[in-house]
C-alpha cells in the first residue's frame, strides 16, 4: 500500500537530512524549481485532487490558484502547524519524524504561489517539535535546499518558524495570521479573505502541515498517481464529483482503542477496517458505542453508523458529521456521554477567544449547564436551554469556534438523548440560586 | 453609488456604505454596539445581524459593505437585499441580548449610565427575555479610576472594544487594551500608564454601557432629568459641536455632537470641561462704581458714557457675531471707534482638534469688519472719553478711567470700572461663532441667562434705541442686516 | 467608589528587568524575519520569558518591568504587549511555581484516565483540583491543559512548557513527582 507521508518514519534518522536525501528527498523541489512553471505545479496539485487536511477539506490546487499572480505586494505561504483540535496529533508526527517533507513541500508551494518568504506557525506547546523542525531547517539551509538561491535559479524562499504561545483559536487561519503579526489571536472578519488580504494585508495562502507534506510526493510521482489513491466518482456533466476523496490521510486513533496512534491510510477504507485492523479494535474487549470521526468539533456518530461508513468526506457528510482533521476518538460502551460532552465543552469555553459575544458567553454557559447536569443538579428546562443556546450561537459568530462547540453538542443530545434525560430527571431539586 | 434594498425599499447610497448606515438613510434602525462610524469596523457584538438574500446565514450589517453591482446585462442591481424586521432577525437580536447580559451585573440602580444605556434601551426593544442562567457571574474589577477623568467598571463592559479602538486608531496612545481571553476578557490599562490623553473622555461617550463613566459627571445628575441643547464648545477656536446637557439653569456636561467638517465625533477634554464656566464665577448683578445697583440704573450710567463724546468699543473674541455686529453698528452711529481685540492666554495646539487660540470667535473680527490693530487702540486710548468693553478682559494697563465693562464673568471686569453689566453666555442665548476655518456655527439657548444678564447684542441695541439709533436687537434682525451689509449669512 | 482599591495589569518586581546581551542578539535576529516589528512580539516574549526563567533571583512571572522591556524593544505600548501576552496561556502572566505541570484533561485524555491523573497530582502536591494553582511550598503550579496533541499517548502532561510525559500511569506520575521534589529540594 502506498505511503505518501510516512514511508520512512520508522527509521531512527528519518528526521535528518542525510536520511531524507537517501530516499530521494528534495528532488521534487529541484524538479519544481528547475523544470516546472508555477502554473504547472499548481496544475499537478489540482490533478492530484489533494484536499486540505486541516479540517475544511478545501482543494489545495484551487486554493493556490486564488493567489493573484500579478499582485505588486509580497506573497506569503503560511503553514498551519498549530495542531490543537482534540483528537489530532498527526502534524506532530510529521514534524518529529518527517520534517524535511514539510520543508520541501513549503519550498515547492512557495514557488507555486510566488512567495519569497514562508512562515511555519507552530503551536507553542510543541517545544520539542520546534527544536526538531529548527534543526531540519538549518540542515536544509546549509545544504542549499532552503534559501535565497535554490538550484541555481537565483531565486528562492526563506522559511521562518514562528512559535505560538498557547491558543487553540490560532488554528483558525485568520486568527493565526493575527497571531503571526503579533496580535491577540482574534479571527478576522471575512471578507476580505487571506488569498488577497492575508498576512500584513498581502496575498497569503495558509496550508496545513499534512497537506504541504504531501506535495513532494505529488510532484515526484505526478498528480495523476496521487489521484489514483482513494476514491473518486465524477459527477454528471458540469456537476462537481459525487465522491472526491483522493489520496492518503493520516488518521489519529485515540480513546478506547487497543492500539492508538497515527496511521496513514488510503481514503475510502471503512471505519471498521481502521478501528479493527489498524487500531486493534475497542480496548479491553469492550463494545464500540460511538466514534468522534475527525476531532472533537465533529458531530459524534454511533457505532452502527460508523461501522457502515467509509473514510470519505462524502460519507461523513452523509452522516451529518465531518471528516475534520482526522482525529478519530473511539468511545466504548461503558462511557457516560454526559460526562464526555461536559469535558468537550470545557475545551471550547477555555479556548473561546472572547472576541464576539455569542461565543464568549455561550461556550461557558453551555459548559456550566452540562456541569450541573453531569453532577446530578440538572434542571428540567436545561436540555431546552442547551438547544436554544446552540441555535443562538451557531452561524452568528466571527469564526466557526462556536459551531465547533454547538454541532457536536446537538449530536450528543440527539443521539444519546436518554442518557441526558435520565441525568436531568434523576436530579435532586435544588433551590433557586 | 450603490443600490441597496432594505425591507423592500430600494435606495442609492455612496459606494462603500455599510448596511447600518444605509438602513439609517432609509429610516431603519439596525441595533448595534461595536459599530461606530468614527472607528474601524470590528464586528464583535453581533447585534446588527440581519438577513441578506443569497448569503450563507445571517450577516452583520456593519461589515456588509455596498458596492456598485451589475447583472449580466450590465444593469445596476441592488448590492444587497436586506431584511431587518423578520422573526428570524428579532430572534437573533434577543439571543445576542441574552448573551450580552449573561455576565452583566444588572446594577442599574447604582449605575450612572442608567437612562442612556445601550443595554437598557436594546433590552426593552429587542430583548425582554427572562433571565434563565443560574450560573454565578464572572467577577471583575469595579469602579476603578483609570485616569484623571474616567472610571472603569469591568463587569459592566460588553467588550465592544470601541474604547480600545479609539485609543489605538484615533489618539494612537494605546492606553486601553483587552486583556485575558474568553469570558475572562476585560479592559485594562497598564500599571503606571493612565488613560490621560487630551481626548480621553471621548471613551465615555463611546462606551455604550456603564463600563466607562466620567469622573466629572458621575453621580451629579440622573440623565433623565437632563435637557439637551445643540451648542458648541467655546473653549478654543475649533468650535467643536456639542450637546449641552443641563437642568435648572445649570450646565452639567458637554458631549461631542458629530460634525464631519469640524470635529467629526470627538472633542478634547480641555474643551469638554469648559462647560463649568457657564456655572461658575459669573457676573450676575449690575454695578456702578463698584456697588450693586438695579439694572436700569447701570444702563442709565452706560448711556451717559456712550454719549460722552469720543467713545471707544473693544469687543473680545468670546463675543458672538451678533455682539460684534451690534458693537460695529452702534459705534458707527455714535461716531465712535470699535476694535476687535482679545488678550486671552494661548493654550496647547495639536494636529487634531485643539487650537492654541482659546477663544471661539476671533475670525468674527474680520468677518464683521472690526479693527484688530492693538497699536491703534493703544494710541487712541488716551484720547477717549469713555471705553466700553464687551466680553473681554483688558490688560491692566489698558483700562480707561471711564470704562463700562459688559462681562460674562466677574473676574473680567476691572475693579475700577465705572459700570459693570452682566451679559449672557452662549448657553443662554441664540448666538453664532466663526471658527478657525471661518465656519459659522449657531448655538441654541439652553436656559435663561444668569442673574440679570442679557445678550450683549440686545443690551447694546437697546441702549442705541434709547439714544435714537434704532438697531436690530434680535437674531433675525441682526442677521438680516448682516446679510445685507456684509454678505455674512447665517 | 473604591479609589484605586485594586490594580490592573501585572505587578512590579524588586529588580527591574533588562534584556541580556545574549537576548538582544536573539531579538536582533528575530527582527530580520518579519516585514513589521510588531510581528516579533510573540518570539520576543518568549525570549523575555526564557531569560526570566533562567534567572533564579527573579519571580517566575512576566512582571510589569518585563512587559515594559518587551514593549520598548519593539516600539510598542506596554498595555498592548500586556493585552497580547494575556491572550496566550503559555506566557507567565500569573506567578508560576518552580515547576509548571499541566495535565491534559481534554476529551481523548479523559477517555483513558486524564482526569484521574490530574486529581492524583493535585492531591499529591496539595492543590485544590477545583481551581488548580500553586502549592504552598511554591514548588508546583498545576493546571489543567487543553489538548496538547498527544491523544494517542494519553494520559499525558507537559512539564515547564517543554517535555511531554506520555502514557502516564499512577506509578509514572508518582515517580515524576518524586524526582521533581528531589531536584528542587
Amino acid at each position: 500500500m502506498t505511503k505518501v507521508l510516512t514511508a520512512h518514519v520508522d527509521h531512527p534518522d528519518s528526521h535528518r537530512l542525510a536520511h531524507y536525501r537517501s530516499v530521494g528527498g528534495y528532488e521534487a523541489a529541484r524538479k519544481a524549481w528547475t523544470s516546472m512553471a508555477p502554473a504547472e505545479i499548481i496544475g499537478e496539485v489540482r490533478a492530484s485532487g489533494l484536499r486540505g487536511r486541516g479540517g475544511a477539506g478545501f482543494p489545495t490546487g484551487m486554493k493556490w490558484g486564488f493567489i493573484p499572480v500579478s499582485s505588486p505586494k509580497p506573497k506569503y505561504l503560511v503553514i498551519n502547524a498549530d495542531e490543537s483540535e482534540p483528537g489530532t496529533f498527526k502534524d506532530r508526527l510529521l514534524i518529529e519524524r518527517n520534517p524535511h517533507a514539510v520543508l520541501e513541500g513549503v519550498v515547492i508551494g512557495a514557488r507555486a504561489i510566488g512567495a519569497k518568504r514562508a512562515y511555519i506557525y507552530i503551536r507553542g506547546e510543541f517545544a520539542t517539535q520546534v527544536k526538531v523542525l529548527e534543526q531540519a531547517l538549518v540542515e536544509a539551509e546549509e545544504a542549499g535546499f532552503v534559501g535565497p538561491d535554490l538550484f541555481g535559479t537565483g531565486e528562492g524562499v526563506e522559511i521562518v518558524i514562528h512559535r505560538g504561545a498557547g491558543a487553540y483559536i490560532c488554528g483558525e487561519e485568520t486568527a493565526l495570521l493575527n497571531s503571526l503579526e503579533g496580535r491577540r489571536g482574534y479571527p478576522r472578519l471575512k471578507p476580505p479573505f487571506p488569498a488577497t488580504n492575508g498576512a500584513w494585508d498581502c496575498p497569503t495562502c495558509v496550508n496545513n502541515v499534512e497537506t504541504i507534506a504531501a506535495i513532494p510526493w505529488i510532484i515526484t510521482h505526478g498528480g495523476a498517481a496521487y489521484s489514483q489513491i482513494g476514491v473518486f466518482e465524477p459527477g454528471e456533466e458540469g456537476k462537481p464529483p459525487k465522491v472526491d476523496s483522493r489520496g492518503t490521510r493520516l488518521m489519529c486513533l485515540s480513546g478506547h482503542v487497543a492500539r492508538p496512534g497515527v496511521y496513514e491510510v488510503p481514503l475510502g477504507i471503512s471505519f471498521r477496517e481502521l478501528i479493527e485492523d489498524y487500531g486493534g479494535g475497542v480496548w479491553k474487549g469492550r463494545k464500540l458505542k460511538a466514534i468522534i470521526p475527525g476531532g472533537s468539533s465533529t458531530p459524534v456518530i454511533t457505532a452502527d453508523e460508523a461501522m457502515d461508513a467509509v473514510l470519505t468526506y462524502e460519507d461523513c457528510a452523509r452522516l451529518k458529521t465531518m471528516f475534520g482533521s482526522g482525529g478519530l476518538m473511539v468511545i466504548d460502551d461503558e462511557t457516560c456521554m454526559v460526562s464526555l460532552l461536559t469535558v468537550l465543552l470545557r475545551f471550547y469555553a477555555h479556548e473561546s477567544c472572547g472576541q464576539c459575544s455569542p461565543c464568549r458567553e455561550g461556550t461557558d454557559w453551555l459548559y456550566q449547564v452540562l456541569v450541573r447536569i453531569r453532577d446530578g443538579k440538572g434542571r428540567p428546562d436545561d436540555l431546552q436551554t442547551i438547544r436554544d443556546l446552540c441555535v443562538n450561537m451557531e452561524g452568528r459568530t466571527v469564526c466557526p469556534l462556536a459551531a465547533a462547540a454547538t454541532m457536536p453538542t446537538i449530536s450528543y443530545l440527539t443521539k444519546f438523548l436518554p442518557e441526558f434525560e435520565a441525568k436531568v430527571s434523576a436530579a435532586q431539586p435544588v433551590g433557586v440560586h | 453609488m450603490a443600490l441597496v434594498t432594505i425591507n423592500g425599499q430600494t435606495l442609492e447610497v455612496p459606494d462603500g456604505t455599510n448596511v447600518v448606515e444605509a438602513a439609517a438613510l432609509a429610516g431603519v434602525d439596525i441595533p448595534h454596539y461595536c459599530y461606530h462610524p468614527g472607528l474601524p469596523i470590528d464586528g464583535n457584538c453581533r447585534m446588527c445581524l440581519v438577513e441578506v438574500e443569497g448569503a450563507r446565514g445571517p450577516q452583520i450589517a456593519c461589515n456588509t459593505l455596498l458596492r456598485t453591482t451589475r447583472n449580466k446585462e450590465g444593469d445596476e442591481v441592488p448590492a444587497a437585499v436586506v431584511k431587518t424586521e423578520t422573526d428570524a432577525v428579532r430572534q437573533m437580536r434577543q439571543g445576542v441580548m441574552e448573551f450580552l447580559l449573561l455576565n452583566h451585573p444588572i446594577d442599574c440602580p447604582v449605575c450612572d449610565q442608567a437612562g442612556e444605556c445601550g443595554l437598557q434601551d436594546y433590552y426593552m426593544e429587542h430583548g425582554k427575555h427572562d433571565h434563565r442562567s443560574v450560573v454565578p457571574k464572572v467577577e471583575k474589577v469595579k469602579a476603578q479610576p483609570i485616569g484623571p477623568n474616567v472610571i472603569l467598571d469591568q463587569e459592566r463592559c460588553i467588550l465592544c472594544s470601541r474604547c480600545v479602538r479609539f485609543t489605538r486608531e484615533v489618539t494612537k496612545t494605546h492606553e486601553l487594551v483587552i486583556a485575558g481571553r474568553g469570558d475572562k476578557s476585560r479592559i485594562e490599562v497598564f500599571p503606571g500608564t493612565e488613560l490621560d490623553n487630551d481626548y480621553a473622555t471621548n471613551v465615555v461617550d463611546l462606551c455604550p454601557v456603564g463600563a466607562l463613566t466620567s469622573r466629572d459627571f458621575r453621580f451629579k445628575k440622573r440623565v433623565w432629568f437632563l435637557k439637551t441643547a445643540s451648542s458648541i464648545c467655546t473653549g478654543c477656536s475649533r468650535g467643536c459641536n456639542v450637546h449641552l446637557d443641563h437642568d435648572g439653569g445649570k450646565a452639567y456636561r458637554y458631549r461631542p455632537r458629530a460634525n464631519e467638517a469640524v470635529n467629526r465625533w470627538w472633542m478634547c477634554d480641555r474643551g469638554r470641561f469648559t462647560y463649568k464656566a457657564i456655572n461658575e464665577g459669573r457676573q450676575r448683578d449690575a454695578k456702578v462704581g463698584g456697588q450693586v445697583v438695579p439694572f436700569a440704573k447701570a444702563t442709565q450710567e452706560l448711556r451717559q458714557l456712550l454719549g460722552s463724546g469720543k467713545v471707544g468699543f473693544v469687543v473680545g473674541a468670546h463675543a458672538s457675531l451678533e455682539d460684534m455686529a451690534v458693537v460695529k453698528w452702534l459705534s458707527a452711529a455714535l461716531g465712535a471707534r470699535a476694535w476687535g481685540l482679545d488678550w486671552s492666554e494661548q493654550g496647547k495646539e495639536d494636529d487634531f482638534l485643539m487650537k492654541a487660540d482659546l477663544t471661539p470667535n476671533r475670525q468674527g473680527f474680520a468677518l464683521i469688519g472690526l479693527d484688530s490693530d492693538e497699536t491703534s487702540f493703544r494710541e487712541a486710548l488716551p484720547g477717549l472719553t469713555a471705553l466700553v468693553t464687551v466680553a473681554v478682559a483688558l490688560p491692566s494697563g489698558l483700562v480707561h478711567a471711564r470704562t463700562a465693562a459688559l462681562v460674562t464673568h466677574a473676574a473680567a471686569a476691572p475693579e475700577s470700572a465705572a459700570v459693570v453689566l452682566p451679559i449672557a453666555m452662549h448657553a443662554e442665548r441664540h448666538a453664532a461663532y466663526a471658527n478657525v476655518d471661518g465656519i459659522i456655527q449657531h448655538v441654541e439657548p439652553a436656559f435663561e441667562p444668569a442673574g440679570d444678564a442679557l445678550p450683549a447684542s440686545a443690551l447694546l441695541a437697546l441702549q442705541g434705541a434709547g439714544m435714537g439709533y434704532p438697531l436690530p436687537f434680535d437674531r433675525e434682525g441682526v442677521w438680516k442686516r448682516l446679510d445685507a451689509e456684509r454678505g455674512v449669512t447665517a | 467608589m473604591t479609589e484605586a482599591a485594586t490594580t490592573l495589569g501585572p505587578p512590579s518586581a524588586p529588580t527591574p528587568f533588562a534584556f541580556s546581551e545574549a537576548s538582544w542578539t536573539r531579538i536582533r535576529k528575530l527582527l530580520t524575519r518579519y516585514p513589521q516589528q510588531q510581528a516579533a512580539l510573540l518570539p520576543v516574549l518568549w525570549v523575555a520569558q526564557e531569560q526570566v526563567d533562567a534567572d533564579a533571583s527573579r519571580p517566575r512571572q512576566l512582571t510589569a518591568d518585563v512587559i515594559k522591556a518587551v514593549a520598548d524593544a519593539l516600539g510598542l505600548a506596554p498595555a498592548y504587549v500586556w493585552g497580547v501576552a494575556t491572550f496566550y496561556t503559555m506566557y507567565f502572566t500569573q506567578p508560576v511555581g518552580k515547576h509548571l505541570v499541566e495535565v491534559c484533561t481534554s476529551v481523548a485524555c479523559c477517555l483513558v484516565g486524564g482526569e484521574e491523573i490530574y486529581q492524583r497530582l493535585c492531591q499529591r502536591v496539595g492543590i485544590d483540583p477545583a481551581s488548580g494553582g500553586t502549592s504552598a511550598d511554591g514548588r508546583f503550579t498545576v493546571r489543567r491543559a487543553e489538548c496538547l496533541a498527544a491523544c494517542g499517548y494519553a494520559p499525558m502532561l507537559q512539564l515547564d512548557n517543554g517535555a511531554f510525559h506520555e502514557n502516564l500511569t499512577e506509578e509514572k506520575l508518582d515517580a515524576l513527582i518524586d524526582s521533581l521534589r528531589e531536584a528542587t529540594a
